[in-house]
């Protein structure tokens, strides 16, 4: 049991993993906490069963489209609400501003598909495989596989491109990037597609576990937090190890302690962590300038 | 001192402006309506029970579309509970209060029920429960609250007789969530089996509401050997069960009880096979795909066409024939009274869609005691008495 | 500065001094009187206005003065509703001792809550606090037989000086008395030293150690103060309810006390208020609209954040600016 308890616990913490990345890249380069990143989860998902129940697309265009299209809604939200907030705005504020298109979303999504709850179509097929009395699915190893694809995806980025190094810039002083030339708006746009994006992938590879419903990204939140605040908040390969930690203890606390621990393991995780080590794993402290 | 006494007369004196108003034996009626209240879950985390509500709208408008009732026609005021306790008290009050409504019908999470219990019964409008099931409702009986839907106890006993039945189970495993409803659910299932088989479940386990991943449960109950599963899950976490039951090749028969639905399942799942090993607590006598279910469906897309029926549409249903019913025999003369004791009168009463008649009493407002198992057959929906079959 | 004469001039004119003492006499009747034109059903919903207003004021305390993004709101919230429905259902205790049972377990968890906040800036403190309160919702549910898990807590009516507060109309006495008290008391807090300091603190809190305010005593005494006000909210809760059960108590709780300080005012007591009254209204009001209230409040919310910094307290200001110093603090 405890090898697949350790593997289930892998495949489960690559979705924390997934969703944490795309948080900790916004947080990377707009130091913006995003409270709704579960909705860019949710709303994924739904794109793609609409485009594939209601305008007919096969599923790989239709993912891709999705995917596209959260992109542009990420940079939508950047251009629409959080630039007229202006860089001094306070962390106060644009967190809530987070919270309240959060609450947006889920609400339009209610609206639309509040009473039913959708199975979606699995992305790749379906029987088990075996290997050496342990069980995975092939959507186990496409989830983990991906998570590791974007991993090494933005690490390089965001080390060894001179996009990647900009939004460094951009996030570290806004000011000084705009003096050297850099169109910091863009940037952030850009940024904030990206997470849409990666946020609209996690949704879709995982919606067909998960089945579709309004609330289905205000879960994966609290468990992705945690994933960010084990790893060190803001440091990439930190939310995929802390992602992946967060999943296999939780298996392993549910197999061994209690199932009644499994909802709450993260909860108490982030309290451990907060209290003993703030900066997490891999994070490092931060000086407070005056 | 002077300051006490100041504030203890200014408090009598707000009692006496605060007098509770004396609600009417025949308030919501008038010479040509009948006022029902409906509450239900329209919206929030339980609105798929909300479907319930279209089922008891049908019929009360089919009663008017056949002649009314003695004379009078049934206005319907629908309020949402949300499924929260607070926003179901503030529902019954308007509905009390200012719809000024004869009767309250519904309620589908047992929350708010319970939470809504205390108000009714101070005010002493009759109030008919829509599929909430917690026994908690109606036990000890109140006189003005009526349960004709099978409460947690009956399923309960239900299930566990059922699964018994085979004759050689010794291993039971239970799965359940820790909410209020899981709670309920769980806790007669496992009285029931230790009581009248001297068992403990073989493991007791916990999955939570918004869990995306059942394997720390799939492999307990693999590697404990459980001949049965009694799940007391919502529809999502079970169909994650099955799912994972499946993929780690844990065979066991699984059994759901009323919130479960066999097609919704089995379209959740998306798999047949992994869906083919589920029972489901039946309240209903015939399976959900059989004819008679379907002209049930019919009445119910006469009047709301867009409304996609499950088997939760029903629920309420059986309920509501026994309610019209009751406001028939009270004949014109229909004050809450009338009402109340038509009700106690209905004995043995065949609704037409439940899987046992309808028995109320003065002392027991419990009207169903018993229920049957469904599977999914090769042609259909089977409902089964015993496992044997 | 010139404001602030001025500001001191009006204080000591006595033709203004009579003018206030009137307009307050006024709303005191006024509210006295509100259960005369009031059922059951518009009572309960101004009930639960003057809940959620001192909810509010209390998460204002932190939020808006002191500047903090701590959410452990909800926690302090649920904490006083089961303290004082444990405290009547087990103990038997009347009503004014359970509450000031709760405002003592509100205030020891505003410690709690405090310390680590000294050590905790920013997201930190708003993601543990977020978690305390959800870890504070599994203990309720978890608390088998003595909070009835799930199942919830009648809660005993309340009486006080000998009368039983059962009717709607009754409770509205009991809970108008305890909100207004402890308002002003908040309010008398807020305007003292205490009060400026939470706000220096804000402002700038390296500039205030600097000046010898110790940003740690005033933090703690910040969190401890709104710990008590909340739970006192909640107890109130309680008995405006009935009975409690834990998923009331959830983020969806936080949430709607959250939403109510931002669009009320950040930084104003009135505009908690006002932000209490429309945001319990609505929902009534949009009955007939079921699945539109989080949208409505999700715009009002974003609305708020981007043209109205200072919530409808803000807007008020702007439109009577009469009123602007007794609203809200710069």
């Amino acid at each position: 049991m405890l090898f697949q308890l350790v593997l289930s616990g892998i495949a489960q913490g690559s979705i924390y993993a997934l969703v944490a990345l795309g948080m900790t890249i916004l947080f990377r380069a707009t130091t913006i906490v995003n409270f709704g990143h579960g909705e860019f989860f949710m709303l994924g998902a739904f794109l793609v069963y609409v485009l594939l129940h209601v305008v007919g697309l096969p599923f790989l265009p239709a993912a891709l489209l999705a995917i596209v299209l959260m992109f542009l809604l990420g940079m939508g939200l950047e251009r629409g609400l959080f630039r007229p907030m202006g860089e001094s705005a306070p962390h106060i504020s644009l967190a809530m501003m987070t919270v309240a298109f959060s609450f947006l979303f889920r609400g339009i999504a209610r609206l639309f598909w509040g009473r039913e709850v959708y199975p979606m179509p699995s992305v790749f097929s379906y029987p088990p495989i075996e290997v050496a009395g342990l069980i995975v699915t092939s959507q186990d190893l496409i989830i983990a596989g991906t998570t590791l694809l974007l991993v090494l995806l933005f690490f390089v980025f965001f080390r060894y491109t001179r996009l990647g190094r900009l939004a460094q810039a951009t996030s570290q002083t806004a000011r000084g990037a705009s003096l050297v030339g850099i169109n910091v708006p863009l940037v952030h746009g850009g940024m904030w597609g990206t997470a849409a994006a990666i946020g609209a992938i996690a949704g879709i590879l995982v919606a067909p576990i998960t089945l579709l419903y309004p609330d289905m990204g205000g879960q994966i939140l609290i468990r992705s937090f945690a994933a960010m605040t084990l790893g060190g908040f803001g440091h990439l390969g930190g939310a995929v190890v802390g992602g992946l930690l967060m999943g296999v203890m939780e298996q392993l606390a549910g197999g061994y302690i209690s199932t009644a621990l499994i909802d709450i393991f993260a909860f108490l995780v982030i309290i451990v962590v907060l209290l003993v080590k703030p900066s997490g794993l891999f994070g490092r402290r931060e000086a407070a300038h005056v | 001192m002077k300051l006490w006494k100041r504030l203890a007369l200014g408090f009598a004196l707000a009692t006496m402006i605060a007098a509770p108003a004396i609600a009417d034996e025949t308030q919501g009626v008038t010479d040509d309506t009948i006022k029902i209240g409906i509450i239900g879950p329209m919206t929030g985390s339980a609105a798929i029970f909300g479907k319930s509500v279209f089922g008891l709208e049908a019929l009360y408008k089919q009663a008017n579309d056949n002649g009314g009732i003695n004379g009078r026609k049934i206005e319907l005021v629908r309020e949402d509970s949300a499924c929260d306790p607070s926003r179901g008290i503030a529902a019954a009050k308007k509905l009390m209060a200012q719809d000024k409504v004869f009767m309250i019908h519904g309620a589908a999470c047992s929350g708010v029920a319970l939470a809504m219990k205390p108000e009714i019964v101070k005010d002493g409008i009759p109030y008919v429960i829509m599929s909430a099931a917690s026994a908690a409702i109606s036990t000890p009986a109140e006189r003005n609250i009526f349960h004709p839907v099978p409460t947690t106890v009956t399923v309960a006993n239900t299930m566990v007789d059922f699964v018994m039945s085979r004759g050689d189970i010794t291993k039971v495993a239970v799965v359940a969530h820790s909410d209020e409803w899981g709670k309920s659910n769980r806790d007669p299932a496992v009285a029931r089996l230790k009581e009248e088989y001297g068992l403990d479940p073989i493991v007791d386990l916990t999955l939570e509401r918004g869990q995306t991943d059942a394997t720390p449960q799939v492999l307990q109950v693999r590697e404990s050997g459980a001949q049965a599963v009694i799940g007391m899950l919502y529809p999502a976490e079970m169909a994650i069960f099955l799912r994972d039951s499946f993929k780690y090749g844990v065979r066991p028969p699984t059994f759901g009880n009323m919130a479960i639905s066999l097609n919704d399942a089995r379209d959740r799942v998306g798999n047949p096979e992994a869906a083919s090993n589920l029972f489901a607590f039946s309240p209903f006598a015939h399976a959900t795909d059989s004819e008679e279910m379907k002209e049930w469906a019919a009445l119910i897309n006469k009047y709301y066409p867009d409304e996609r029926v499950e088997n939760f549409s029903y629920l309420g249903m059986g309920g509501t024939v026994a309610v019209i019913e009751a406001l028939k025999r009270a004949g014109r003369d229909l004050t809450r009274q009338s009402f109340i004791d038509a009700m106690n009168d209905i004995k043995d009463f065949d609704t037409g869609i439940l899987s046992a008649n309808l028995t109320f009493s003065p002392e027991d407002h419990v009207g169903l005691r018993g229920g049957a198992m469904s599977r999914l057959g090769e042609g259909g929906i089977l409902v089964l008495k015993t496992w044997a079959e | 500065m010139s404001e602030l004469t001025e500001v001191t001039r009006q204080q000591a004119r006595p033709g203004v001094r009579l003018q206030r003492c009137a307009v307050a006499a006024l709303l005191a009747l006024a509210l006295l009187l509100v259960p005369l034109v009031t059922n059951d059903y518009t009572q309960y919903v101004v009930n639960s206005i003057l809940v959620y207003a001192l909810a509010a004021v209390g998460f204002n305390v932190v939020l808006g003065y002191l500047g903090q993004l701590a959410f452990a709101n909800a926690a302090f919230f649920g904490i006083g509703a089961y303290t004082v429905a444990l405290l009547m259902h087990y103990a038997a205790l009347p009503f004014p001792l359970a509450l000031g049972g709760s405002a003592v377990t509100g205030a020891l968890v505003g410690l709690v809550v405090g310390l680590p906040a000294l050590r905790l800036k920013g997201y930190y403190l708003a993601i543990v606090t977020l978690v305390f309160g959800e870890l504070m919702r599994w203990a309720y549910v978890h608390g088998g037989d003595i909070t009835k898990g799930s199942g919830g807590l009648p809660v005993p009516e309340a009486a006080m000086f000998g009368v039983v507060a059962d009717t709607d109309k009754a409770k509205y006495y009991v809970i108008l008395a305890v909100v207004a008290a402890v308002i002003w008391s908040t309010n008398r807090i807020l305007r003292s030293r205490v009060g400026r300091a939470f706000v220096a603190i804000r402002e700038n809190e390296l500039a205030c150690a600097s000046l010898g305010i110790s940003p740690g005593r005033y933090k703690v005494i910040a969190f401890v103060w709104s710990g008590l006000v909340v739970a006192v909210a909640g107890g109130l809760f309680a008995i405006l309810l009935g009975r409690i059960s834990p998923e009331s108590f959830n983020l969806h709780q936080l949430l709607l006390h959250f939403a109510i300080v931002m669009i009320g005012g950040i930084g104003s007591l009135v505009g908690s208020i006002m932000g209490a009254v429309l945001l319990t209204a609505a929902p009534e009001i949009l009955r007939n609209f079921p699945g539109l209230e989080e949208i409505i409040f999700s715009l009002l919310l974003i609305a708020v954040l981007l043209f109205l910094p200072r919530g409808l307290a803000g807007l008020a200001a702007r439109l009577v600016p009469a009123l602007k110093e007794r609203l809200y603090r710069e």
